[in-house]
């Protein structure tokens, strides 16, 4: 006895129509995923250090800010030393990780740097990081 | 006659969507670029060290960079004092250290030295493979 066979018919292409899904899917993923600097920061020029080594954990700097006229700058504001260790060591208590990026402009006198580390020590943030652009 | 009648579609072709939105995707993908954080770590001591913690050294075993500069940098090693340029300084150290491995070298940078002076110098100790490094701004009347 014959019988018919049923021939069953395999669609070999991919479905185009779920590709636009998929792309705003993506877009809306890195839309969302990608984070912009919330502070402006200052206009400064970095040094340069052929040892610049690139920090892993970006999420736990702090940046401190000091201008070429040394002028020190955290979120945007200007304040004295004793005033950015008090922000600091708040901040330290929140984030126990938490390392102390100094960005200072390369012109910027020296003792203000020293400054910061006194009030870095003082806040008990010992990890610091002098922020530099790599030598070419 | 016969008029003929010519259709419109009234719809947004979809099949370009995809093309549009990848697009997009690739524009974004090419231009975010991520904020690095890039520079030389270091670990400060803690501010006041008790009586115990102080270490006594030798002072063979300590050698200076007072700087003033980045053309002005004063290297002090027991009676021994001179001017060196920053591209020296590695290669100086570097001897130092392999004669002597207990050597600590301190950078002591005049209040109104430039920052950057101060980086040039780490960042050669950094080279030279330095791990003991202190740092302290010249007291006046001091170099």
């Amino acid at each position: 006895m014959g019988t018919f066979k049923k021939k069953t018919r395999v669609d070999t292409e991919i479905p185009a129509s779920s590709m636009a899904d998929l792309a705003f899917l993506l877009l809306i993923f890195f839309m969302v995923s990608t984070v912009f600097k919330t502070e402006q920061g200052l206009k400064i020029i970095l040094p340069e250090a052929e040892m610049t080594v690139k920090i892993q954990k970006r999420r736990d700097v702090r940046h401190v800010w000091v201008n070429r006229a040394g002028t020190i700058n955290v979120d945007d504001l200007p304040m004295s030393s004793f005033k950015m260790a008090q922000i600091l060591n708040g901040d330290l208590q929140k984030n126990p990780g938490m390392i102390v990026g100094i960005r200072a402009d390369a012109l910027a006198p020296y003792t203000v740097v020293n400054d910061v580390l006194a009030g870095c020590q003082l806040a008990g943030a010992f990890r610091v990081q002098f922020a530099t652009t790599t030598e070419k | 006659m016969l008029k003929r009648r010519i259709k419109t579609s009234d719809e947004i072709p979809t099949s370009s969507m995809a093309d549009i939105a990848f697009l997009l995707l690739v524009f974004f993908l090419v231009t975010t670029h991520f904020l690095e954080e890039k520079g030389l770590g270091l670990v400060l001591p803690e501010p006041n060290p008790s009586k115990d913690q102080i270490a006594k050294v030798r002072k063979s075993n300590m050698m200076y960079f007072v700087v003033h500069g980045s053309n002005h940098i004063v290297m002090k090693h027991q009676d021994e004092e001179r001017v060196m340029a920053v591209p020296e300084i590695r290669s100086f150290v570097h001897a130092r250290l392999q004669a002597n491995d207990q050597l600590i070298v301190s950078i002591k940078p005049a209040p109104d030295a430039p920052y950057g002076a101060m980086i040039d110098v780490l960042d050669e100790l950094r080279a030279a493979d330095a791990r003991k490094i202190t740092l302290g701004q010249l007291k006046p009347g001091e170099g």
